[in-house]
């Protein structure tokens, strides 16, 4: 795959982060003006309503009284009040059903008749009326018609009043200001916000998943990236470990089946350039066993204890012709309880079993493994055999068996061919549980090298659970090794179902 | 009672000279040892053993080329032959009963007891 592009991340992020804020923000400011002007408007003609209203009550508590509309006092007054009280009021005055003016803000209009179509309809409702009166482009009216009712309620006038339209123009317009500086500087505090989210964050993880590969790239393989986001990078930086933590493992089991198989190479020129002399000085013992009078306790137990040696060392020559035979499994379907409940006796009989329990937590109808019974039965002896060294002064043994289904991706369960186990596959897990020393962390991982000891030169050759994994390994099976020092190990084992 | 005859053709000189010595001491057998695979066959005919220890790997002719050779000739073919070798496992041993080719074979290192209670089952 491969993608060029000519700006860099920095640039599209904030081409994007502007271009979206603007729109949404115009989409924002344009409905809110609608809304706003509705609004407004309606508060403009609750607050003409309510004003009217005081005037309304005025006539009515004098014509309740039995006075004509005419009769009224100092009602011009009020009107001019009221064009005063009300912003962009531009007339009030008091007319009878026939359109004839009674009292207004300019007196000198008192006495006139309108005739108009606005007039028309203000008189032939009994309702409160907006009217929206269009004068020219620029200057329009609000025309508001409240109807005057006498004591019956009979219609006997109506109070008009007029409001310029600029009112709600003006306040649209300096909304629209408003809404200019707000977006403006909203843009702005964003632009700043996410730069510096982005310099923080962004840049960093980019640097972080950079140092990360770079260290990788530089061949130190156990280089990770320590990013723990939970964005686009955090992801990136996980699938970046994995893949890393895959290609260590894939290398570690490269460096891993090289040693073997160099092991496997020299075993046999080993087994024959060590076991020549072997030979020689077992002969020559021989022959001075039988020339020197044995009487002396002394000799024949120097005598013996060379012999126990040669043996000794013939062994570890035999466990590492392990390596070099260890190429063909005869794998047949087997009961792995049964292969478990042999090598327990086997080793009970082969060691000092003393003050160890053993418990056997095997599943019965287990399914049965893919396995080579020998070979397995191998790996449990080496497996118990390393429990009982390391319980001196006893404790326990817990073998257990169950089935179960694959869930989590793991080393060597997968999804990828080369994966031994793929998720979701159904395998039988063997464990073997002590309360023994337990093996240190640094220890752990070096478990499986061959040649690794901890049991100084009177224990094996170090080849014991290098074999083990050999074995498991050739199974297509894992192993795995759970320890914590002075509580106990615990070795698990993975392997596959015999199919049909 | 006549001492038996025993051919030992195996390259270590050394482990030669004391299986020898260690044959010799029982007053049973006598022994002669060849450290070259072509120097053993010349010798078998001269010294006409009544059975042959063998060494499997030997730098100038590997034993079982020997024993092809002593199998295919009239003279030899009916000398009983031991192999010995330091290559095999226990397991091995146990798996294939003791026998290479139709013929017995020791691994190294043997204890003379061992060697002996092989040799006298397969002498006549």
């Amino acid at each position: 795959m491969k993608i060029t592009t000519r700006f860099g991340l920095n640039e599209k992020l904030i081409v994007i982060t502007i271009s979206t804020i603007f729109l949404v923000l115009s989409s924002y400011v344009y409905f809110n003006l609608k809304t706003f002007i509705h609004i407004y408007r309606e508060s403009i003609i609750k607050t003409v309503f309510a004003q009217a209203q005081e005037l309304k009550n005025m006539v009515y508590d004098v014509t309740k009284l039995g006075f004509a509309l005419g009769e009224l006092k100092g009602m011009n007054e009020e009107c001019g009040k009221m064009v005063r009280d009300i912003p962009y009021a531009t007339y009030c005055f008091i007319m009878d059903n026939t359109g004839r003016v009674y009292y207004h803000n300019l007196p000198e209009k008192v006495g006139s008749v309108y005739t108009d179509s606005i007039t028309q309809k203000a008189i032939k409702t009994g309702e409160d009326l907006v009217q929206y009166i269009h004068l020219d482009s620029r200057e329009n009216i609000y025309d508001f018609s409240i109807p005057l009712k006498d004591i019956s309620g009979k219609k006997i006038g109506m109070i008009r009043i007029g409001i310029l339209s600029n009112i709600v123009d003006n306040a649209v317009r300096n909304e629209r200001e408003r809404a200019l500086i707000l977006g403006t500087l909203s843009i702005l505090i964003s632009f700043l916000i996410v730069s510096i989210l982005y310099r923080l964050s962004i840049l960093k993880s980019i640097r972080s998943l950079m140092s990360g590969i770079t260290g990788f790239g530089e061949g130190k393989f156990d280089t990770r990236v320590v990013l723990e986001t939970k964005d686009e990078f955090g992801e990136l930086a996980k699938t970046f470990n994995q893949m890393a933590e895959e290609l260590k493992q894939t290398q570690d089991q490269l460096i891993q089946a090289e040693k073997l198989n160099v092991i496997g190479r020299l075993a046999s020129g080993v087994a024959h350039e060590v076991r020549n002399p072997l030979s020689i000085i077992l002969q020559g013992l021989n022959y001075l066993e039988n020339r020197i009078p044995t009487k002396e306790e002394d000799i024949s137990e120097t005598l013996t204890t060379l012999k126990d040696n040669v043996k000794r060392a013939d062994k570890i020559i035999n466990v590492l012709l392990d390596f070099s035979r260890a190429t063909s499994l005869d794998l047949r379907p087997e009961d792995v309880n049964s292969i478990l409940e042999v090598s327990l006796s086997l080793v009970k009989t082969r060691s000092k079993f003393e003050n160890i329990e053993s418990i056997m937590e095997t599943k019965k109808d287990i399914p049965k493994v893919l396995a080579d019974k020998n070979k397995l039965e191998q790996v449990f002896i080496n497996i118990l055999l390393n429990a009982v060294q390391s319980m001196p002064r006893g404790g326990k043994i817990i073998i257990r068996s169950y089935d179960k289904q694959l869930e989590e991706v793991k080393n060597g369960i997968g999804r990828r061919k080369e994966d031994y186990f793929q998720v979701g596959e159904k395998v039988v897990i063997v464990e073997i549980e002590d309360t023994g020393v337990g093996i240190p962390e640094e220890n752990l991982k070096k478990i499986f090298d061959p040649f690794f000891t901890t049991k100084g030169p009177t224990g094996g050759a170090g080849l014991g659970l290098s074999v083990t994994r050999n074995i498991i390994t050739m199974h297509k099976g894992l192993i795995d090794i759970e320890s914590q020092t002075g509580k106990g190990t615990k070795v698990i084992i993975t392997l596959k179902i015999a199919k049909g | 009672m006549e001492k038996k005859k025993i051919l030992i053709i195996d390259d270590e000189e050394q482990f030669t000279k004391i299986v020898k010595l260690n044959l010799e001491y029982t007053g049973k057998y006598e022994v002669k040892t060849e450290n070259k695979g072509a120097l053993g066959l010349a010798a078998t005919k001269e010294f006409k053993p009544d059975l042959i220890l063998l060494d499997i790997l030997m730098p100038d002719m590997e034993g079982s080329e020997v024993a092809f050779q002593l199998t295919n000739d009239k003279d030899t073919e009916n000398i009983p032959l031991v192999f010995l070798t330091a290559v095999a496992k226990k397991e091995e041993i146990e798996a294939s009963k003791g026998v290479i080719g139709g013929h017995p074979f020791i691994a190294k290192p043997v204890d003379i007891k061992q060697l002996i209670e092989v040799i006298e089952k397969n002498i006549y």
